[in-house]
């Protein structure tokens, strides 16, 4: 792939090398799901869970207590496994569908959870009675008083979480809160081996239920503070902030920790700066710029608090990234020419895609802005696009100024750009313009595989 | 981009865990998978001293519970050996707790009361409760308990004796749970509770 002079500041540096690509298949990911799920089944079926089904009700409601109470835990066990981050399954499917399993993952086990209590609960009450089945259940019976305020934290963690719930929380509320998640997990687990009769009477089920806790422990320390660490060790410092447009700054951050790093242009960092009262949240932010040795370019656009306070970021100021992370990266591009979509902030991850591009992709780049005030990096956008025989076109302006509904439906996108089915599509923008691309373009006659989205990170 | 990874590739990482799934499933315990003769032939077995008189069966000491264990000739280890237990003697403890000593002398002369058959997940458990004359419970004899499996001995053997001792100290079924030993806690509780009913005392 040639690399042309470009119009980035970092240009003259060497590019950083594309981290490894992942051989991590679909059938992989299914198979450990798949055997998961079949040693929990297998190991309830062969304690006589079945068998118990058809008998008294007692015993059928005890049995499916402990079925819906394993899937719980294997529901927790693999949403926990997706909080790694584990380099070669990100790198597979990316952050952004990691997060969004791993929400799925916490709704599914709530639900569980939900049928767990009450099958106990209906389990106990038939000696007992209903009020002794609960008291037995939150208080008297070992480790259930420690259980009983896990399992409400869970389910506290997991409706803060709801799309519904999150949006009246800020963010701050919402981590911390999710934060108590990892004691609510602990806090169940005793339960689970003193009284799961699954674990409690067979040596071998509890050695393999205690390992693969234990080691999803160690796997979850390593993964969330030993990288932590590293990163730590590796600062970078603030070696540039430029006004890109109203609200929008570039930040380019280097060091000498970068001559090792690798990248791809489109791929984003977990960045977290070390300023009183910041230090411990992360912002997501994408590159902007073709990450090289040099320094590692974001274009960030005051939102939040958060996000406000890097754009007015002091030079010099100490910064630590996790990462990259993305999968929307320049090598899922073969031959093919190239269509790339830039919604409002977006224009970062695809600037810094194109620029990896070479002459043979002719891109075509559209980007779409809802005010002249907010484009960023047009001058940079045109010179890279001619360089690659490629070319800008630009819609800015509120929606209801367009001259078109859908401004990418598939009859303008065709118009725009005649030869779409043949071209592979990259999106990053806005949830709601990455959707309406993405149905446009499919409508196109563009494969599905072809189209690439990232959401925007800033 | 790499190129399409091969069928062999794609189908021996599930095929693989699929076997160590199962060769896993197929070494844990499975309770009741032997059949319900083998059941019959154990309760066959432990049924026997059920009607005897309590009086005539072995010598009653005040055991504590921890002596009781090396009494019976289990193997260390109840996963592997499987010959030498067929049919355990029944749990036969009669505890005296000292504070009910000095009170009322335990002299276990009142109503005997056989429980009816408590059958859970693992097996069967029967009771045979003795009373004084002041109606006091004062002894607790387990007739029957699950001995299918190595596992179940080994559980009940150490879990029924204290099951035993804490009814006597309580004078009733509101005891405690042994770790390991839930699911014989609730047919113990439950038995024990039946018996107490059916006490013409109340």
């Amino acid at each position: 792939m040639t690399r042309p002079a470009t119009a980035s500041a970092v240009s003259q540096a060497r590019p950083l090398p594309s981290p490894k690509e992942s051989r991590v298949l679909d059938t992989d990911v299914g198979a450990i799901i798949g055997a998961l799920t079949l040693v929990v089944v297998g190991l309830w079926s062969r304690h006589g869970g079945v068998a118990a089904l058809g008998d008294s009700a007692a015993k059928t409601y005890t049995s499916l207590a402990q079925l819906t109470g394993l899937l719980c835990s294997e529901a927790g066990i693999l949403g926990l496994i997706l909080v790694t981050r584990t380099p070669v399954v990100e790198r597979r499917y990316g952050l952004d569908r990691m997060f969004n399993w791993h929400r799925l993952l916490g709704e599914a086990m709530a639900i569980f959870l939900a049928l767990h209590i009450a099958f106990s609960i209906a389990a106990w009450a038939i000696p007992d009675g209903t009020m002794n089945a609960i008291q037995s259940l939150t208080g008297k019976e070992p480790y259930m008083a420690l259980t009983t305020v896990g399992s409400v934290i869970v389910l506290i963690v997991t409706i803060s979480s709801l799309k519904w719930f999150r949006n009246k929380l800020s963010y701050e509320m919402w981590y911390f809160v999710h934060l108590t998640a990892y004691f609510g997990l602990a806090a169940s687990f005793s339960h689970q081996i003193v009284l799961g009769t699954d674990f409690a009477d067979d040596a071998l089920a509890r050695g393999f239920w205690v390992g693969i806790h234990l080691a999803l422990v160690v796997w979850l320390i390593w993964s969330r503070w030993g990288r932590l660490v590293v990163a730590v060790a590796r600062p970078l410092r603030v070696t540039a902030v430029t006004h890109e447009a109203q609200g929008v700054t570039s930040v380019v951050l280097s060091g000498t920790h970068l001559r090792k790093a690798k990248a791809l242009g489109g791929q984003f960092y977990l960045v977290r700066q070390m300023v009183k009262g910041r230090w411990w949240q992360t912002n997501p932010f994408s590159l902007s710029a073709q990450p090289t040795n040099a320094g590692l370019r974001f274009t960030v656009k005051s939102r939040g608090e958060s996000s406000n306070a890097f754009t007015n970021i002091a030079l010099g100021t100490r910064v630590i990234v996790e990462g990259p992370y993305g999968v929307c990266t320049p090598d899922v591009v073969n031959s093919e020419k190239v269509l790339l979509v830039a919604g409002g902030v977006g224009i970062g991850p695809v600037v810094s895609f194109l620029e990896q591009l070479g002459s043979e992709h002719e891109p075509i780049i559209l980007y779409r802005a809802t005010s002249e005030k907010e484009v960023a990096h047009i001058n940079e956008l045109e010179a890279l696009a001619t360089a690659r025989n490629g070319r800008v076109h630009t819609l800015i302006g509120p929606r209801a100024t367009l001259k078109v509904a859908d401004p990418f439906s598939p009859e303008v996108l065709l118009k725009v750009v005649p030869d779409l089915a043949q071209r592979v599509v990259i999106v990053a923008g806005p949830e709601s313009m990455v959707k309406a691309v993405q149905r446009g373009a499919k409508a196109a006659g563009v494969p599905v595989e072809n189209i690439h989205a990232e959401r925007a990170w800033w | 981009m790499s190129q399409k990874p091969t069928l062999g590739r794609q189908i021996f990482p599930a095929v693989a865990l699929t076997v160590v799934g199962v060769g896993f499933i197929s070494l844990l315990d499975n309770p009741g998978g032997n059949g319900g003769v083998a059941l019959e032939g154990a309760f066959g077995a432990t049924t026997v001293p059920m009607n005897a008189d309590t009086t005539t069966v072995l010598p009653e000491v005040a055991v504590d519970p921890s002596v009781v264990v090396p009494q019976t000739t289990l193997a260390p280890s109840p996963l592997v050996t499987v010959a030498p237990v067929v049919t355990p003697a029944p749990v036969d403890v009669t505890t005296t707790p000292s504070t009910q000593q000095a009170t009322s002398a335990t002299t276990c002369d009142g109503v005997a009361i056989t429980g009816p058959v408590a059958s859970f997940r693992w097996g069967n458990i029967q009771l045979r409760a003795t009373f004084s004359q002041k109606n006091v419970l004062c002894k607790v004899k387990v007739l029957t308990y699950p001995t299918d499996h190595q596992k179940s001995i080994y559980i009940n053997q150490n879990a029924l004796p204290i099951y035993n001792q804490e009814a006597i100290a309580a004078g009733g079924a509101n005891i405690s749970v042994v770790s390991g030993a839930t699911e014989s806690w609730r047919a113990y509780t439950a038995d024990l509770q039946a018996i107490l009913d059916s006490h013409p005392a109340g």
